[in-house]
């Protein structure tokens, strides 16, 4: 019965790993393009007359 | 001009913690309210993700189809934008479900892998979408990529059927699909539940996954317009 128990865990371990990894590149690649486009932003601004 | 707040990049939303919180209420009433299976006992709680994850995974690819389509009818960027996010998000899906998969397949059947049709098809559907993404990583002319990549998405979907049938095609070591209908109502509740849990993970991870790719293609027309100058804004006009 413990034994079932240490499969159940991985699974759901693996699961939430798996989910809070995509979460954390997501989050990763969200800051880099709002960084981004800041740069770019503050580039157009200095551009204008 | 979009502010940070326009291109919706931000990772904590109200429908971010509205997802965890009925993950975790969902993932719960599976754990705590569901009796041992009289074959698998207590590893039968492993459907709640395993399946859940498959079936949104499917979903997310049939968003890829129907995208893919509408971009090669119509040519809109965001289309193709939308079937990239989904198929990036259905690919993880599939990969976890393949790993499940696997956690539950050691102690039920004594192997991690066997070469079943619904293990094989899947590991297939796996394979082609991972495809589909390093194809977009490598063609650089956007549109050459988007349609390359509209038409592997089409293509690809097509193993989705045969993904669900294989386990009524074909002799299958692989239980027969599991559902609400399917399994006893002590366990359908749970499967319920954890099917829309994964459902809104898929839906929040597609949007966000959305919304850093229009970011990055309004950061790509500011460049050029940029790189235009006064007369290149003046020819756009």
């Amino acid at each position: 019965m413990t034994n079932e128990w240490v499969w159940v865990a991985a699974a759901y371990g693996l699961t939430w790993v798996t989910l809070a990894g995509y979460l954390v590149y997501l989050a990763r690649q969200a800051k880099r393009v709002r960084e981004e486009l800041s740069t770019v932003q503050g580039d157009e601004a200095r551009l204008e007359p | 001009m979009a502010t940070e707040r326009d291109v919706g990049v931000r990772m904590m939303t109200p429908f971010f913690w509205a997802t965890v919180c009925f993950l975790v209420a969902a993932q719960l009433l599976g754990l705590l309210t569901s009796p041992a299976e009289a074959g698998m006992g207590h590893l039968q709680k492993i459907m709640y993700v395993h399946v859940p994850a498959a079936w949104s995974a499917f979903i997310a690819f049939g968003v890829v189809f129907v995208t893919s389509i509408l971009f090669l009818a119509r040519g809109k960027e965001s289309h193709d934008l939308l079937a990239a996010s989904a198929a990036e998000v259905g690919v993880v899906l599939t990969g976890l479900t393949l790993a499940l998969g696997s956690i539950w397949g050691r102690p039920t059947w004594g192997v991690w892998w066997t070469w079943d049709p619904r293990l094989t098809s899947t590991a297939v559907l796996f394979i082609i979408f991972v495809g589909y993404l390093s194809l977009r990583a490598f063609v650089e002319d956007p549109g050459q990529r988007a349609r390359w990549s509209a038409a592997v998405g089409v293509l690809g979907f097509l193993n989705v059927p045969i993904v669900y049938m294989s386990v009524r095609w074909w002799r299958t070591l692989h239980q027969p699909g599991s559902s609400p209908a399917t399994v006893d109502t002590a366990y359908a509740w749970g499967l319920r539940s954890n099917a829309v849990a994964i459902l809104l993970v898929m839906i929040y991870f597609v949007s966000r996954r959305y919304r850093i790719a229009r970011t990055e293609m309004e950061i790509r027309a500011l460049e050029e317009a940029q790189a235009l100058g006064p007369m290149g804004a003046d020819h756009d006009k």
